[in-house]
């Protein structure tokens, strides 16, 4: 990426474009475009006509051709097909990131058949630990990490299930094309939908583009947040489907590349339209059925509460006679069942004030209020939109009860009619989000609401992912609370702005993209991040101007305006109120006015609300909160949401944040087409935009893909620069063989399984690894592939090897990451270790922190999880050898794998010894090699004094000798 | 698992005299031995995946670098950047010209004085508050830049920024691109080390990584408490490990004959040889037994707190690892409290200003002044900066807010002057009015002194030439002896 803020001009590569543009003069970038069209990665995708070669026999399909074709030119020939042994232990590390199993392999070396290749090859395709290994590929690519970095390293929600998204889809071989689509669009195409899990998947897509670093706060603390974001979002969609350096084109219209800076912006739009939500992914309730069961049960003590408080109206009576009234005159209005006794003595409420007061207010409110939005209905809301299993079971009407999810209490509070996310579990999730506000104008409302356990709300600003605007609501019954928002500029000073975009959202803690926040925010502990219980609701929004919030009409206390006869004594006036309501309420025909009643005399302890012991009531509560516990919460991932209310950007003058000239239509980029015309026209183009990368017309996003799996299957792309294939990048060097390909995968329905087969199946594949010098010379690089390079394992497969092999390795797929291990931890950044093996799970499983990812895989060149990475650096550095001698985690590998010889049945040290490295490298000892792992296990024994009678009962010079094996130079490489 | 350093092994500092070798033939290949200074260029362990080294652009005037990074941001105006116009208009309503560097002017903002008192000390008059008495007295080493101006008032940001040159992208170190472009002077250790204290900066590891260059260049972490170095310590006895080494060497030997004399196989086998040495030199050059009382009290590292001797045992450090050869020290502060970051004083700033510059002042002071006795601070550079300065003016009476308009930091030794000041803020310390500098510049001006041309300091990577100073960056002359 360009620097963000200044100038991004390079004198190199203003040189280098005059040089290979023809020297176009820079404003006219029309013509500097057209020409930069005619690029062979921008041509269509032509299949080529298969070479014709000599000595055809050589090939095993048609990649071999093109191969052979190339090399014959130059007068190469390929060297020798690997033995058995070697493709097998190669087949199984190219296809699932694990060393080939002993049965497998054996399997193998006695099938005589022709196919006895392809017969192993559907076998480890068929493992789904093939789609673990292709997920980690295509990770690097969208720089998966867990965490976003930055100062506080903050949570990327849920991503993991982004991961295991990965491991299903290429285990199921969904065709590239559609995962294209989900992962930019995934919220506006047709969800598709796990049949085992009941996931949409389409949803868990978008988790792709939010990856990478980002800040906590917004555009309002600090210009450019949210544009950095967008930057490393369209930087990563540009490289990882387009090979193309998209965000060179930030600052100035790319110095090489068919694509200008309005391109960007265009991108941008679509990025800064789009709302990066939290969502729930389920799409299907497993819930139905508990919660019928807890209806029912609630009915029963709804009933069971009723009997109990209408039969307690002469103590509510004498509860109120118990507060003390106050003895001074106030001028205060009571608003409350008890502030209105506590008046009653010194300065009681007259009729006509009572009635003058509440006329005063019901006409306040009909001049002050507008209603903005009304969630007691099912379609009051209209501009708003819920999310969350909470809030779909949460729409209830006047009365309903909440059950106390634990204590001594049967209730916690009666709701009014509205959308409540914990009406059966504060475990159910719930979101509430508003449309734009007017950002430049202040905006007051006020919002009927109740919420606990860190639910929060925020205004987001400008799209932001974290923003610090997050406060925590606690508020047990429902009130008013009033919001003001807008003026969100708040720089001052004369800098050029947009208007900034801003909504309001109320989200319970798994619907929070900032939950878990930085460590101790908003007096947040640990324990409570941990907690899963969360819950909010609401009834109404209303507009009003400043200071002119709601004002309660006492509409509840209107009896007390008429003095009945005989009742001149204010406590049982008051009674006979409450008394009223709970009967209105056991008849399922109360209003919002008898549940505030209702609440008020819970909350002043007017109404018994304990569980009286071996009651039918405290069986009643125990089945409900048995019945919860039975619930599954929702599953939730940062994702993205369409609001159709996109709006073009401003193309910011060489990349500033602040200097802002012409406004582009939202949409792809020209050489994708350009802005398309919109199915909803108000909305991103999200869905236009991931069209265009899948277009049939578009040969970039086949061409990039076939070589992505090329490099990984054979060490090196046919375009060594697989991120770019702009100018910058570097030439194919079998142009043909990459539309071959490319071509086929699209007629073979991008089909990741076939691809892999076509190439793995090749004469070239199954090449031996040791070229001929004659052919070094001519072809030092071996860009002709006439000998098949050996390689270092990646970092997973190198730690996954050392599980498997000592049979620590527990080959369950899918979950929650875990911590790596760590020698020094920061709780403050949420820096944790987990154990030493991590569980025994796959490195895949290893929890990726953006600000200090995972030591070990990282000396072994898994990369910094910050920008794409669509070609690892394999680096030699003694770090490396000092991590296999001396890593505790090795260290506890080989212990590990001693101990388990215990059992093996070894007749001697040599049939141990020859066994042991026949598990670790897929091939026979040699007799020599036997000695010298014998020889090493003596003296390891001699030095801690052992007999050689009882060498194999030695466990620490066994463990010597599983580490000495690990250390082998054989062990993590491949030929 | 063994977890003895060589504490008790007394063989001088490796700069100095190979130790007594007692591994047999496997280490006899070791050629040149523990002590050889190799020539720039000539690191083949180090730079086996590295592009070759290259000579100085023209001959430098010094060799190395010690970066003192101090971590948050210390307030300009209450250490080297003196504002009497402030302690006049304390409490006074605070004004200044928006910029977008600068967070907005709010009613309840107010001038906020500095509590400690500056002083003029040293031949060179140099003013110095009460916050560094140890400075102070070596204030004629200083050469104090005072018109530092920033990118965005965020940690993370500016740290990157700093370090990287870019406020967000995935960049290399400074000490990474030293490294690369000098390499190490000692091919048995890394060219970039940071000798860290228990806390990951803003910005994270990216600060200290290699990014695009090769993994070569990537900061070794030395860390102040228990195992200096990640593995360092060998998990076997000498013995034991030694029976492995030597089986690994004729197993590894004969796949490396198979697989045609394969040259990764081979530089994978080089690296075990260097790694062996490594388990060995580098606890050595951690290990300070051997130095005198001396030196261990002038350094501070006799001082109670542990904050303290931590942060004085890494200055100690970095003067023998710049003696064994490594190009480029970084040492880090202690977080002492939880804090977003060790000098972030939003509040506190009386307390926790004066706590770290107590565990920073001394060390580094005696840090200077070892240096100059033994005659190495001519040829070594060093640099001390935060990533911004804080805010003369506070929303509160004990603490100040991020600041980037104008900020202080200063150098020493490596050709660059002493007792000097350049630049200046406004009357109030709010903008950088007098020669505004901004990091590339000081990046440039360090590569410069390195005899490395910041232009000409390159790696080609995602299709462009990549600099530390991206397209800025100018050599600041008058800033030079």
């Amino acid at each position: 990426m360009c620097s963000m803020r200044k100038v991004g001009a390079f004198a190199v590569l203003m040189l280098a474009a005059a040089l290979q543009s023809g020297a176009a003069e820079a404003h006219d970038w029309e013509s500097v475009y057209r020409a930069r069209l005619k690029w062979w990665s921008l041509a269509p995708v032509a299949k080529p006509p298969v070479p014709k070669v000599k000595e055809p026999s050589r090939a095993r399909n048609e990649v071999d051709l093109f191969i052979l074709a190339a090399q014959q030119a130059k007068g190469l020939k390929p060297v020798a097909q690997a033995d058995k042994r070697a493709l097998a232990r190669r087949l199984s590390f190219a296809l699932t990131g694990l060393p080939i199993s002993i049965e497998l392999s054996d399997r193998f070396l006695a099938d005589g058949s022709p196919r006895a290749f392809e017969t192993l090859l559907q076998s480890l395709m068929q493992s789904p630990h093939f789609g673990e290994h292709w997920a980690r590929h295509w990770m690097d690519v969208v720089h998966y990490s867990d965490t976003h970095g930055y100062e506080w390293d903050a949570p990327a929600k849920n991503a993991w299930m982004y991961r295991d998204y990965l491991v299903r889809a290429f285990n199921a071989d969904i065709p590239f094309r559609q995962l294209v689509l989900e992962q930019v669009a995934g919220d506006l195409i047709a969800p598709r939908v796990d049949a085992a899990s009941g996931l949409n998947e389409s949803l868990i897509g978008l988790m792709a583009l939010r990856m990478g670093e980002r800040r906590h706060g917004d555009n309002g603390d600090a210009e450019g947040v949210t544009q950095e974001a967008m930057a490393d979002i369209v930087d990563t969609l540009g490289k990882s489907f387009l090979g193309t350096t998209l965000a060179c084109a930030q600052c100035h219209d790319h110095k090489l590349d068919a694509v200008g800076q309005r391109d960007f912006y265009a991108l941008t739009g679509v990025m800064m339209s789009t709302r990066w939500n939290v969502r729930t992914v389920d799409t299907t309730d497993p819930n139905l059925a508990t919660i019928e069961e807890m209806r029912r049960i609630k009915l029963a003590i709804a009933s069971e509460t009723a009997k109990r408080w209408l039969g307690t109206k002469k103590d509510i009576a004498e509860k109120i006679r118990a507060i003390q009234p106050e003895t001074n005159a106030t001028t205060t209005f009571p608003e409350s069942l008890v502030g209105f006794w506590k008046k009653s003595v010194a300065s009681p409420v007259t009729p006509e004030a009572f009635a003058l007061e509440r006329a005063r207010r019901v006409a306040e409110n009909k001049a002050n209020l507008k209603l903005l939005a009304d969630f007691t209905r099912e379609d009051g809301a209209r501009g708003w939109q819920w999310d969350g299993a909470g809030m779909r079971h949460g729409l209830v009407r006047d009365g309903e009860m909440v059950i106390a999810a634990d204590g001594n209490n049967t209730l916690s509070q009666i709701l009014p009619a509205g959308r409540w996310s914990h009406v059966f579990s504060q475990r159910l999730s719930g979101a509430v989000r508003s449309p734009l506000f007017d950002a430049n104008a202040s905006q007051t409302f006020s919002v009927e609401l109740a919420a606990g356990r860190f639910a929060a709300r925020s205004f987001i600003v400008d799209q932001a992912f974290h923003s610090e605007r997050m406060q925590f609501m606690n508020q047990l019954m429902p009130r008013w609370q009033t919001l003001t928002a807008g003026s969100f500029a708040t720089l001052e000073g004369g800098v050029d702005r947009v208007p900034r975009r801003v909504y309001l959202e109320l989200v319970t803690k798994s619907l929070n993209n900032y939950f878990p926040p930085r460590t101790g925010y908003g007096g947040l502990n640990e324990a409570e991040v941990a907690d899963e219980r969360s819950w909010l609701g609401l009834s109404r929004i209303v507009q009003h101007p400043a200071g002119k919030p709601p004002l309660d009409e006492l509409a509840r206390f209107a009896p007390l305006a008429v003095t009945a006869p005989g009742k001149a004594e204010w406590a049982d006036r008051l009674a006979d109120i409450l008394h009223a309501a709970i009967e209105r309420w056991s008849r399922s025909e109360c209003d919002a006015e008898d549940v505030r009643l209702i609440n008020e005399a819970i909350e002043a302890k007017l109404l018994p609300n304990d569980l009286p012991a071996n009651s039918e009531l405290a069986r009643h509560v125990a089945s409900y909160r048995d019945a919860e516990k039975k619930l599954q919460p929702d599953r939730t991932i940062g994702a993205a949401s369409d609001w159709n209310e996109g709006r073009d950007e401003r193309v910011g003058i060489r990349g500033s944040y602040t200097q802002l000239g012409a406004t582009v239509p939202r949409g792809t980029a020209t050489f994708l087409g350009g802005a398309a015309t919109r199915a909803q026209p108000l909305s991103s183009g999200r869905l236009e935009l991931a069209q265009s990368i899948i277009d049939p017309k578009n040969p970039l996003t086949a061409r990039v893909f076939v070589n992505r799996v090329w490099l990984h299957l054979f060490g090196e792309g046919l375009v060594r620069t697989p991120d770019d294939f702009g100018h910058l990048g570097e030439a194919p060097s079998h142009p043909e063989l990459i539309d071959h390909l490319a071509a086929r995968f699209v007629e073979e329905n991008w089909s990741l399984k076939k691809l892999v087969a076509t190439l793995v199946t090749s004469a070239t594949w199954r090449q031996g690894s040791i070229p001929t010098a004659g052919a070094l010379k001519v072809d030092p690089e071996n860009r002709l592939w006439h000998h098949m390079p050996l390689r270092r394992l990646e970092a997973e497969a190198i730690r996954d090897s050392m599980l498997s092999v000592s049979g620590r390795l527990d080959a369950k797929l899918y979950g929650a990451p875990t911590d790596p291990y760590r020698a020094a931890t920061d709780a403050s950044k949420r820096l944790l270790s987990g154990p030493l093996d991590g569980n025994g799970r796959r490195s895949l499983y290893t929890k990726m922190t953006l600000m200090d990812p995972p030591r070990f895989l990282a000396l072994f060149n898994q990369p910094i999880p910050k920008l794409a990475t669509g070609r690892r650096d394999v680096t030699h550095v003694p770090d490396q050898a000092l991590a296999i001698l001396n890593d505790p985690f090795v260290i506890a590998m080989a212990r590990h794998w001693s101990e388990r010889l215990a059992k093996d049945g070894a007749t001697s040290a040599e049939d141990r010894a020859a066994r042991m490295l026949e598990s670790a490298l897929a091939r026979p000892a040699s007799p020599e090699e036997t000695a010298r792992l014998v020889k090493l296990v003596s003296q390891s024994a001699a030095l801690r004094g052992a007999k050689t009678q009882t060498l194999l009962d030695c466990q620490p010079a066994w463990q010597d000798v599983a580490h000495a094996i690990f250390n082998l130079k054989e062990f993590i490489h491949v030929p | 698992m063994s977890r003895n350093a060589a504490s008790h092994d007394t063989t001088p500092c490796p700069g100095c005299a190979a130790p007594a070798l007692s591994r047999r033939d496997f280490l006899a290949r070791a050629h040149m031995g523990f002590g050889a200074l190799a020539l720039a260029g000539l690191s083949q362990q180090w730079a086996l995946a590295a592009k070759p080294n290259r000579p100085p652009h023209f001959a430098p005037r010094a060799k190395r670098v010690i970066f003192l990074f101090m971590d948050g941001g210390v307030s300009h105006v209450d250490s080297f950047d003196p504002k009497p116009a402030l302690d006049k208009q304390h409490g006074q309503p605070a004004k200044w010209r928006p910029d977008t560097l600068s967070q907005a002017i709010s009613a309840n903002r107010k001038w906020l004085k500095s509590p400690w008192p500056f002083r003029q000390h040293g031949q060179s008059g140099l003013w110095v508050s009460e916050l560094f008495p140890n400075l102070a007295r070596v204030a004629d080493e200083l050469c104090v830049v005072r018109s530092m101006v920033g990118e965005v008032p965020l940690h993370g940001a500016q740290s990157l920024l700093l370090h990287t040159g870019r406020a967000a992208a995935a960049a290399p170190s400074i000490g990474s691109w030293i490294s690369y472009g000098l390499g190490t002077e000692n091919e048995q250790l890394p060219g970039y080390v940071v000798l860290n204290n228990d806390w990951i900066p803003n910005g994270g590891f990216q600060n200290f990584a290699s990014s695009f260059l090769p993994a070569t260049h990537q900061a070794a972490m030395v860390r102040a408490k228990g195992t200096p170095v990640d593995n360092i310590h060998p998990a076997d006895s000498m013995a034991v490990q030694q029976a492995k080494l030597d089986f690994l060497r004729s197993q590894d030997s004969a796949f490396a004959r198979s697989q045609g004399n394969s040259a990764v196989i081979e530089s994978a086998i080089a690296n075990y040889q260097t790694a062996a040495h490594m388990q060995s030199l580098v606890p050595r050059l951690c290990d300070i037994a051997g130095e005198s009382v001396d030196t261990l009290e002038m350094y501070g590292l006799k001082r109670a707190n542990d904050f303290d001797t931590s942060y004085a045992l890494q200055c100690l450090r970095a003067r023998r690892l710049i003696e064994a050869g490594v190009r480029f020290v970084e040492i880090t502060c202690p977080n002492t409290h939880g804090n977003n970051s060790p000098w972030d004083q939003h509040g506190q700033l009386k307390l926790r200003h004066a706590e770290n510059a107590r565990i920073t002042d001394q060390p580094i002071a005696a840090l200077i002044t070892d240096l100059k006795t033994r005659g190495l601070l001519d040829e070594t550079l060093i640099l001390w900066a935060g990533e911004m300065g804080r805010t003369p003016h506070s929303a509160g009476d004990d603490g100040r807010d991020h600041h980037v308009s104008g900020y202080t930091i200063w150098m020493a030794g490596g050709g660059i002057r002493g007792g000097m000041t350049y630049g200046n803020t406004d009357e109030m310390g709010m903008s950088a009015t007098e020669q505004p500098l901004d990091i590339h510049d000081i990046h440039a001006t360090i590569l410069h002194q390195l005899g490395v041309d910041h232009e000409r300091l390159t790696f080609r990577f995602g299709g462009r030439d990549m600099r530390l100073t991206d397209v800025h960056g100018k050599v600041i002359r008058a800033l030079l002896a």
